[in-house]
């Protein structure tokens, strides 16, 4: 893409239109499973098609908010040092949710 | 990125300007919706640590899994659970608003106030919705 500000916007968008339908997906899939054993969460976990939705959002969602948390420390931490650093702290939390959320998808398929 | 000979040098904290100004400003709905926004944002992506400790918990054990949803449905957790809604639904309701802007659409003032207001009604209408239909149909009756 032209640079690296378009590459930013444009990936933005892109993961809010994907989760868009993911969230609504997601929220109603919540609704269905108050109550549920801890079996029923699993078997709906593992069915290949829900998984593969998880896995998409726990990728999608760490991207949009890393950039857009990032905006944030842009625009109001203004020494470089500090921001710097919360840039640091901003990925290092996306990067976490991401590799815990997926690892726990892949992990429930393993053992259900 | 090109060092062009009259590139202006925006230092932080000098000369850099400021987004948005936070001494001068006045309400109107739109710059609300805009606030409200990124403190959803911010919101929300805390409270990634409770869906991620629900896939994970169910993950871990028996245990681990009855601790997070004792909490889930504990007074405190159903208050988190009450303003994490609220926090999507305004999030994905405004961010539609924004993703119709950016394609051109209802950019207009008065359009703009109007889908504004309408992001904050059905924001709590959603989060209403979804409470009633969590304790209508889901399990925890």
């Amino acid at each position: 893409m032209a640079s690296s500000a378009t590459k930013h916007f444009a990936r933005q968008r892109l993961t809010a239109l994907v989760q868009v339908p993911l969230t609504i997906w997601l929220v109603i899939s919540a609704i269905s499973l108050i109550g549920a054993s801890r079996e029923d969460m699993l078997a709906w976990v593992s069915t290949w098609w829900v998984a593969a939705l998880l896995v998409a959002w726990f990728l999608s969602v760490p991207l949009h908010m890393s950039i857009g948390i990032g905006d944030v420390i842009d625009d109001y931490l203004h020494k470089k040092g500090t921001r710097s650093l919360t840039h640091g702290l901003n990925s290092i939390y996306a990067l976490l949710i991401g590799i815990v959320g997926v690892t726990s998808v892949i992990a429930i398929t393993l053992i259900a | 990125m090109s060092e062009s000979a009259h590139q202006v040098k925006f230092i932080p904290g000098r000369n850099a300007p400021m987004s948005p100004h936070l001494q001068v400003w006045k309400f109107t709905v739109t710059m609300a919706a805009s606030i409200t926004h990124r403190a959803t944002g911010i919101a929300n992506a805390i409270g990634m640590l409770l869906l991620t400790a629900w896939i994970a918990s169910a993950a871990i054990s028996e245990d681990a899994f009855d601790a997070v949803m004792g909490f889930l449905g504990s007074t405190l957790g159903l208050i988190l659970l009450v303003g994490f809604t609220w926090s999507i639904m305004f999030h994905l309701v405004n961010g539609l608003r924004y993703l119709a802007m950016d394609s051109g659409k209802a950019i207009s003032k008065e359009a703009g106030n109007l889908t504004a207001t309408l992001a904050f009604v059905a924001s709590v209408i959603l989060t209403g919705l979804i409470f009633w239909a969590g304790f209508t149909f889901g399990g925890a009756n």
